[in-house]
């Protein structure tokens, strides 16, 4: 049984077909990829899997059990987290914050604990307390841990943004365009991060992303959407040689 | 394992000093404000002034996990306030019930209607949330002017005052700190999360629909307190105490202090509730003064007197180092620089 498998998902605004069954099957420990122009329907696809939109039709299945319809915190809960591609971090909250917001559905304590102080409550904030420093140090934001979010380099609020998507304890990670804006060094620096995280956390990863290079070198497999469509689906090497795929791109000289 | 001592005043800032200054004499005043009221050496009337005060203080902090923690615009408070007050009245009246058990009976039916109006109005936002809060006071308020058991118009009196200094004193304090606890807690972040950024709240597994309904209800509840507390001060109460205007005084107190910062709320209420006393010997200029410091106070300081700031972290009291120092076998301590908040 693959780990998220979506089937003919499509969604419509008006006449607007955004995304016209798509299809994905993915497996624990894959890294896949989704490309396509701008306005290819990309980003939709993240909202319909996190239940940001409610889909036109199509079913999502996360190990199994079927996520149409449920809020986005509970497929949060489930598993899938997420970061988005205009930063939507707590941008005035310290990058501290950032972080134990996100350790949020793991504090097991009620309003009750949290009143009186019951043991629970000192437990759980203690437990939290620790794995927000251990995931500020992986991401090298530590010393900036009192820092209010919007201060930060933009590079540096992505790589929050990861981290705090991290925290909420995933299986599956999606992470929209998470080289937007970088320099070719930062992009690299990224790369090998979330290689090394998705190590690290046993984690399954889809990202969407604009930099070819980030995406060839990250990606076993890449699927690509073009007006909603899925024109293509393979290995780097089979999609830069798709011809329907340069045709998506032509004038992009990205390939 | 290294104990530091509570006040290492030599690590401060000069602005923390001045707050511990600042903090020390509000506690000096308070504890002398005490020693009066229980000597009898305040006078009748300032002493109900400080009641009053004191019942600010838990609207204005009930408010503000409203409005400032969880950032939802409510204009219903005097509502949720009004309903406490009548409900622990007319159980006083008819009834003759011990004062908690009236106090905590209007507490729970107004979170109870808190919990109501939450459910509807969380589709609401903004300036909408606003006016269909608004709209809510309002109906409550009619309400009660239509009913024959509240007495409509002519309101209800011979209502025991079995509100203290020392009750209403007792009763802020404890919802500070409830209040207070909920705020440093994950739950407390997520009413911060909903307020910051509702989308990535959610897309970090907080389900801000219940937060939102829950700000409510906690809210409400303690503006029925203060409503309980209100009633048997005055002996007497009719809709005219729980107007529109009577929100919109809660609401002030809240912006003044500082949206998200309870100590603010606290100041703000205390300063607010003496300050039209203090003026009463300009007579007619009084409200013009008073509002001529509101928009003074606005245009210097537009985020309230203490922005998100909190007493504690001004003080410099690094909580997080304490949280850890209860820790056995914790390496080096570190420090984090408070809460955030
Ligand atoms: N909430 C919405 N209401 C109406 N139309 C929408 C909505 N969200 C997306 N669309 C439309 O759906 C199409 C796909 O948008 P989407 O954001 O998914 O593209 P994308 O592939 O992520 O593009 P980009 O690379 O620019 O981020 C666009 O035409 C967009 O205008
Ligand atoms: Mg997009």
């Amino acid at each position: 049984m693959s780990l998220l498998e979506v089937r003919d998902l499509t969604m419509q605004f008006g006449g607007l077909t955004a995304v016209d069954r798509f299809n994905l099957n993915l497996n624990e420990g894959d890294i896949v990829g989704l490309i396509g122009p701008n306005g290819a329907g990309k980003t939709t696809v993240f909202n319909c899997l996190t239940g940001m939109y409610a889909p036109t039709s199509g079913e999502i299945l996360l190990s199994g059990q079927r996520i149409n319809g449920l809020h986005p915190y509970e497929i949060t809960r489930l598993g899938m987290a997420r970061t988005f591609q205009n930063i939507r971090l707590f941008k005035q909250l310290t990058v501290y914050d950032n972080i134990r917001i996100a350790f949020h559905s793991q504090s097991r304590y009620n309003l009750a604990a949290a009143v009186f102080r019951l043991p629970q409550y000192a437990k759980d904030e203690r437990e939290i307390l620790e794995k927000t420093e251990e995931l500020l140090e992986i991401f090298g934001l530590y010393e900036h841990r009192n820092e209010i979010a919007s201060s930060l380099p933009y590079g540096e609020q992505r790589q929050l943004e990861i981290a705090r998507a991290l925290a909420t304890n995933p299986k599956i990670l999606l992470l929209d365009e998470p080289a937007a804006g970088m320099n070719p060094q930062e992009t690299e620096g990224l790369t090998n991060l979330i290689r090394w995280v998705k190590e690290r956390f046993g984690l399954t990863v889809f990202l969407i992303e604009h930099d070819m290079r980030l995406v060839m070198k990250l990606c076993e497999r890449i699927v690509v959407l073009d007006y909603g469509i899925t024109i293509a689906e393979g290995t780097p090497e089979e999609i830069q040689n798709d011809p329907q795929v340069i045709e998506a791109y032509l004038g992009e000289e990205v390939l | 394992m290294r104990k530091e001592s509570i006040l290492p005043l030599s690590g401060f800032s000069l602005r923390q000093k001045l707050t511990w200054l600042a903090a020390v004499l509000m506690g000096l005043m308070l504890v002398a404000v005490n020693v009066g009221v229980y000597r009898g050496t305040v006078d009748f009337y300032f002493t109900g002034v400080l009641v009053v005060a004191w019942i600010n203080v838990i609207l204005a902090v009930s408010l503000n996990l409203i409005n400032g923690f969880t950032g939802q615009f409510s204009l219903g408070h005097a509502g949720f306030m009004a309903v406490g007050a009548y409900v622990s009245a007319l159980l006083t009246i008819h009834l003759n019930w011990p004062f908690p058990v009236v106090l905590l009976l209007g507490a729970l039916v107004a979170a109870l209607l808190g919990f109501f109006i939450g459910l509807p109005t969380l589709r609401l936002r903004g300036d909408y949330l606003a006016i269909a809060t608004l709209g809510f006071g309002e109906i409550v308020r009619v309400v009660l002017l239509n009913l024959d058991i509240t007495g409509g118009p002519r309101g209800l009196g011979g209502i025991f005052p079995k509100t203290t200094f020392f009750s209403a004193e007792v009763l802020a304090a404890l919802t500070i700190i409830v209040i207070g606890n909920i705020i440093r807690s994950s739950h407390g972040r997520a009413f911060i999360a909903v307020r910051e950024d509702e989308i990535a709240a959610e897309a970090m597994g907080i389900d801000t629909t219940r937060y939102k309904v829950l700000a409510f209800a906690i809210g409400a509840a303690f503006a029925g307190l203060a409503g309980g507390l209100f009633a048997h001060h005055q002996m007497f109460i009719d809709p005219r105490s729980f107007t529109f205007q009577r929100s919109i005084e809660i609401l002030v107190m809240v912006v003044l202090g500082g949206l998200g910062s309870i100590t603010g709320s606290v100041i703000a209420a205390f300063v607010l509730t003496i300050l039209p006393e203090a003026l009463r010997g300009m007579a007619e200029y009084r409200m013009i003064v008073y509002a001529l410091l509101l928009i003074g106070l606005m245009l210097v300081r537009p985020q309230g007197l203490l922005g998100t700031k909190e007493l504690r972290d001004m003080l410099g009291i690094d909580r997080v180092r304490w949280l850890k120092a209860e820790q056995p076998a914790a390496g080096a301590l570190k420090s984090h620089g408070g809460d955030g908040r």
